[in-house]
């Protein structure tokens, strides 16, 4: 015992001058000497960064998910210097030109999420972990999206979310690590509000139909707010499970209901199938309460809209954008699009398209991939010239804000793709809400 | 009472699939002995005759469409428009019905292979070999349809003349508020005729005494002299058609995709076990009566007394019938 006190106490002595100097030497030597120094996830090694593309390629959403991953290629070879480079033309401020970022050119991944939780989160890890994807990106489902924010934010990547429409996404479920560029049902609720009521009055009585899971609950509640601020009465809120493919026994119960609006919170598939059974049901043909009965589809897409066919038309809802629109962001990218795959894009691809320019540009004004600094470039950065006007990424809940757009069932299309005519632009004003209103805590990034 | 009504229509359409599926699984097991997984495989590919039949009669020529200046785009008109017009519109948009006079003999071949090229070599191996090799079939034809159709439900509509609602409260003078889709009437309709067809065909014809003798005593049907084996091969063919049948008919209510056979597999084992395994009219009635409780069990004012009961439901009265009748409602010890 003594012995080992003596020996302690003069190792202590020199160690401890050695330790001194060595720390001094250390503390004072640059960061880069020192290897690993701000070492973080995925740190890209050679000449390319790999990028992981998560989306429904089978389920309910995969219709939105193929064209995500149209949207995700395209972006990646107007980022490599390929193509005619799209919103790169019109995107201001912007950093990237076309040569990669920092210098290296960028690789992907893909996987399917199946649009379940659980199968998205094991894609999301094995492209982290396996595939040395820098970012994740993805998903069209709120749920989905979620659960890989969560992952993300635990393995310290970057997540840029696809389509997701959920409040949660950015209000109680946020993260620091993920950033969301679509809108969410908070401002389709503001933007929708007026509208329905210009249309449709005061006095209606509306039966929800809600996809079961956190987006189907945020669009209902969204809804709800805004439709029972004008007076409107809710009659009943039924829950019913995504992919049910056989809405009938959900229906059949709003017939004879007394409700004079449905209100289809559905989406994908989901909402094709609801839809067209509704109008079998003979719903629209229906007078209740002396006013013609009607269908409202609060969140839109032209993917949809093609698969509802006739029964879509006339039927109000929102979406963050159609291809339709006249800027010169939304041209370019439509014209590069359609170019590439005969079609023009959904809203889903261009959420995406954007999402990948946005991480790309943010990389490039860092000059590094390290998460942390891109987080802090993408934070509060401001925007323009892709396809919604000037945008803003809020600093506070990493949701972009910007305008909205209501829009009905085109009645007269004037070719195969005009199946949503644009009824108002919405402007950021009326949608934009305190980010303390939603709840939630961004945490921290974990610093080098 | 509109209500009521549309929840016991709406229980007997779905019911009706229920039934169909049920009947043909009761057939194989009275039959040749065997739980045949693969069966809601056969209801499967009963429905991709129909997406196969709309396929062909829709393929197209490509067209630029000139309203479309941003970039290069193609209309799809269909050779069959081209060249006739009006009627070449009108066989794609009957091809479902086209689809039943194929699905017939198409179903029957694909029985006869399942059962001569596979199931004949298990029928003396145990419950567990006969599950395992079905099951595995089942999800090969799961894989093989997947990889030539995709993952995705594929939209086969109904033709247009019976597109819209039928107003039955109209026509029994109830109130023009009583509307149901012609489509599910149809099938409604539709599944009722196959299978009175099934059940009086195995009552009145000579073959359905052989297959009804040889369900309850096969070896002295076989000491007659009747080749017993060769009847159930049949049988095992018929209860193939009806479910490629229900597959085929059932696209515009709910569009395929190539798990469909399974999600309906699952449900109607439950309606064979509350039916009571083996029981032909067991199986329909049952068919008919869990499609009845789901639906009223979908009901708001049930809901509100038991939360979610519209997705337990089934299986619900599958565990009180298994604790309180294991035989099932029409099964014998």
């Amino acid at each position: 015992m003594t012995d080992d006190i003596k020996k302690f106490g003069t190792l202590s002595r020199r160690g401890f001058l050695k330790a001194s100097v060595a720390g001094a030497v250390a503390s004072s030597a640059p960061m880069f000497f020192i290897n690993n120094a701000h070492a973080y996830v995925n740190a890209p090694k050679g000449k390319t960064v790999t990028l992981g593309f998560n989306v429904p390629q089978t389920g309910a959403y995969a219709d939105e998910g193929a064209d995500e991953l149209r949207a995700y290629k395209l972006a990646v070879k107007h980022i490599n210097g390929e193509g005619d480079g799209g919103m790169l033309n019109t995107i201001k401020p912007l950093s990237l030109k076309g040569d990669g970022v920092n210098g290296k050119k960028v690789a992907y991944v893909t996987g399917d999420t199946q649009t379940k939780s659980d199968a998205a989160r094991s894609s999301a890890k094995r492209m982290i972990e396996k595939d040395g994807a820098l970012m994740i990106t993805g998903g069209s489902s709120s749920g989905v999206a979620i659960a890989v924010q969560s992952l993300c934010q635990e393995a310290g990547v970057i997540f840029m979310a696809g389509l997701t429409h959920s409040n949660d996404t950015t209000g109680k479920d946020k993260r620091k690590y993920g950033f969301r560029h679509f809108f969410n049902t908070e401002m389709s609720g503001a933007a929708l509000g007026p509208v329905l009521e210009k249309e449709f009055g005061k006095d209606r009585t509306a039966y929800h139909l809600t996809a079961d899971y956190t987006w189907g609950w945020s669009q209902e509640g969204s809804i709800k707010k805004y439709t029972e601020a004008l007076g409107w009465k809710t009659k009943a809120a039924v829950r019913t499970p995504l992919g049910a493919g056989d809405f009938s026994q959900y229906i059949t119960p709003v017939l004879n209901s007394g409700a004079d609006v449905l209100v289809l919170n559905h989406y994908g598939k989901d909402m094709v199938n609801s839809l067209t059974q509704a109008v079998q049901f003979g719903l629209r043909d229906k007078q209740v309460n002396g006013k013609d009965f009607q269908i409202v589809v609060p969140l839109f897409s032209r993917l949809m809209a093609q698969g509802a066919g006739e029964n879509i038309k006339g039927i109000f809802g929102s979406t963050n954008w159609n291809w339709s629109l006249k800027d010169a962001g939304s041209q370019a990218f439509v014209k590069s699009f359609g170019a590439e795959y005969g079609n023009p894009p959904s809203q889903a691809a261009h959420t995406c398209y954007v999402q990948t320019l946005l991480y790309a540009d943010a990389c490039q004004r860092a000059g590094t991939f390290d998460p942390c600094a891109v987080i802090a470039e993408l934070e509060g950065h401001i925007f323009d010239g892709a396809g919604n006007g000037p945008t803003e990424y809020r600093a506070d809940d990493h949701q972009c804000f910007k305008d909205v757009l209501v829009v009905r069932g085109n009645q007269n299309p004037s070719s195969q793709f005009d199946l949503l005519e644009v009824v108002q632009e919405v402007p950021r004003k009326q949608v934009e809400y305190p980010a303390s209103m939603l709840g939630g805590e961004l945490g921290s990034c974990k610093a080098s | 009472m509109d209500s009521i009504l549309i929840q016991i229509l709406n229980g007997l359409d779905k019911g009706g699939a229920y039934a169909l599926i049920a009947l043909g699984l009761t057939l194989v097991f009275g039959t040749l002995g065997v739980v045949n997984f693969a069966h809601g495989a056969l209801f499967m590919l009963g429905a991709f005759v129909s997406v196969t039949v709309r396929n062909i009669l829709t393929i197209s020529k490509k067209v630029k469409d000139e309203s479309i200046t941003f970039f290069d785009a193609y209309k799809e008109t269909p050779y069959l428009e081209i060249w006739w017009g009006d009627t070449g519109a009108m066989i794609i948009d009957y091809a479902v019905p086209i689809s039943i006079l194929v699905a017939i003999p198409v179903m029957l071949l694909i029985g006869l292979m399942m059962e001569r090229g596979l199931i004949q070599y298990f029928y003396k191996r145990g419950d567990a070999d006969q599950i395992l090799v079905t099951f595995g079939l089942a999800i090969i034809i799961q894989e093989i349809i997947k990889a030539n159709y995709g993952a995705n439900p594929i939209p086969t509509p109904a033709p247009d003349i019976v597109a819209g609602s039928a107003s039955i409260g109209a026509a029994l003078g109830l109130g023009e508020s009583l509307v149901y889709p012609w489509w599910r009437l149809i099938y409604l309709f539709f599944s009722v005729t196959i299978i009175g067809a099934v059940f009086a065909f195995l009552k009145y014809t000579t073959f359905g005494m052989v297959v009804r003798a040889g369900m309850h005593d096969r070896e002295t049907v076989g000491l007659l002299g009747v080749n017993v084996e060769k009847a159930f091969t049949i049988v095992f063919g018929i209860a193939a058609v009806v479910a490629g049948l229900a597959g085929t008919m059932y696209t515009p209510i709910l569009p395929p995709d190539y798990h469909m056979g399974m999600d309906f597999l699952v449900l109607s084992f439950v309606v064979v076990v509350v039916g009571g395994m083996g029981s032909l009219g067991g199986a329909v009635a049952a068919g008919f009566l869990l499609g009845i409780l789901q639906s009223f069990a979908s009901m708001n004012e049930v809901k509100s007394i038991i939360p979610g009961i519209d997705q337990i439901i089934i299986y619900l009265v599958a565990v009180i019938v298994l604790l309180v009748r294991p035989r099932g409602l029409m099964g014998k010890d």
